[in-house]
């Protein structure tokens, strides 16, 4: 079967538009699902709903912020069928008391510890510093695809780079106490 | 003018840009002046490059390569499959304007109770699009659960039934997502199918009309029978009502199709809304 000359030239405007977000697309799914199949699933039908509702996309707009809207949609959507708690509980007064002190911003971070302090933080820090930091999504894209208010984008991405701050900090001086502790036994 | 503790605290506004401009220029002055501020900028600049780096570079969240190129497919697939559906689509509301003529004597005898179900139909329609395609609810869409308990009781007993699957003559409909959103005032049970290569949406409100309307309803839409409606040309709805409930099922497909659907979901719904 063909397609007709106006779809043929939606599909040609979905692959110029959407497809090439693929990648990072997948990216943020496997980051959040920590699963591949679930990953791959998650991306599928965001791409499939995408595409239905392509023609509600502005051209000249952030096609990647306006793909992470739907992601996130469908993955709160599938969070709340599963029974699961919400993606975003009230976390934020908690956190608040959580965070009194911040850090030195460390030096000479590897990447392998950037992400593993990174995977150590409550989901909607992670969230917000990854759409933020990783994607360059603006604050108000930020809080349309999760949801919530710009001031709540904005505290947990202050709370969200303290507590990144910390866990960097904590990992640098574990490396710092193994460094002495492998020089003394060799000395 | 600002001090350092000012431009720190902007700072990672700052480097995302979201400062006005008046902000932006206090802060660039004060860095001119401010090796520390200059440094401390940098740092942050460096933990987001790295945060950057890392992330797009670690092969663990990478895709397979044959996922990329089967989910290209799929999509294409359906591309065809939904350039295929328009023409349908107007082959059909062309019989349903049919259909709608000669149904024109009937309607002058219940017509007001009619344009209610219309009235329905041309909600849920906007539900459909703006919940379940186009995500542009005022109102956030919350749990089946959490609504039983504050709206309808009744709605616990639609997170589970019908099944994933729902099996009709035309092919089978899959449950993706289940939830409770609001649309026009109404409150809804919402439930997203994918059936026949679209989304389609079941939605159940409570039936809010009084016993004269109902007892008029018996004989536009009779408790357990599906009625198929139109809002316009295009857009067909088939709804069904329970003792204490109507379902209306939308989406792009042909009416005989939803037609099919609703009526594998109408005894389900109603056992399941009954309990």
């Amino acid at each position: 079967m063909t397609i007709e000359p106006e779809h043929d030239r939606q599909w040609a405007v979905f692959e110029t538009e959407a497809l090439p977000h693929l990648d990072r697309l997948f990216r943020l799914a496997m980051w959040f699902e920590r699963n591949r199949t679930e990953a791959e699933d998650l991306v599928q039908e965001t791409l499939r709903q995408a595409l239905e509702s392509f023609h509600r996309f502005t051209p000249g707009t952030n096609c990647r912020a306006w793909l992470v809207s739907i992601l996130q949609h469908v993955r709160s959507n599938r969070r709340r069928a599963k029974g699961r708690s919400p993606i975003v509980p009230d976390v934020d007064d908690a956190i608040a008391q959580a965070t009194p002190f911040v850090p030195p911003i460390p030096q000479h971070v590897t990447d392998e510890d950037m992400l593993a302090a990174l995977a150590e933080l409550p989901a909607p820090f992670q969230e917000v510093l990854v759409l933020c930091d990783v994607e360059e999504l603006s604050y108000k894209e930020i809080a349309h695809a999760l949801s919530i208010p710009i001031g709540t984008v904005m505290s947990r991405l202050n709370r969200g780079r303290a507590r990144l701050r910390t866990q960097l900090a904590e990992r640098g001086r574990l490396a710092d106490r193994r460094r002495e502790t492998a020089s003394g036994q060799t000395s | 003018m600002m001090d350092c503790r000012d431009v720190r605290q902007h700072a990672d506004a700052y480097l995302s840009n979201e400062v006005l401009v008046e902000t932006r220029l206090d802060i660039m002055r004060h860095l001119e002046g401010c090796p520390a501020c200059r440094a401390d900028l940098e740092q942050r600049q460096a933990l987001r490059t790295t945060m950057r780096r890392a992330f797009l570079a670690t092969p663990d969240l990478e895709m397979r390569a044959s996922f990329g190129d089967a989910i290209r497919q799929t999509l294409r697939e359906d591309a065809v499959r939904r350039a295929a559906t328009p023409a349908a689509r107007w082959r059909w509301a062309a019989a349903a304007v049919g259909v709608l003529a000669v149904a024109a004597s009937l309607f002058l005898v219940v017509g007001w109770d009619t344009s209610r179900l219309v009235a329905l139909a041309r909600e849920a329609w906007g539900d459909h699009r703006n919940c379940a395609i186009a995500f542009h609810l005022q109102e956030k869409p919350i749990s089946l659960e959490e609504a039983s308990w504050t709206f309808d009781p009744a709605f616990a007993h639609l997170q589970t039934t019908p099944g994933t699957t729902v099996s009709t003559p035309v092919g089978d409909a899959l449950i993706t997502e289940r939830h409770s959103c609001v649309f026009a005032g109404r409150r809804y049970a919402h439930l997203v199918m994918r059936f026949r290569g679209e989304l389609v949406s079941l939605l159940v409100a409570q039936d809010d009309a009084g016993p004269m309307a109902s007892a008029i309803r018996m004989v536009t839409l009779a408790r357990g029978h599906v009625r198929m409606v139109h809002v316009d040309a295009t857009d067909g709805a088939a709804l069904f009502r329970t003792a204490a409930h109507m379902g209306v099922i939308v989406g792009s497909v042909p009416d005989s199709d939803l037609e099919a659907l609703a009526d594998a979901l109408v005894q389900p719904v109603s056992n399941a809304l009954a309990l």
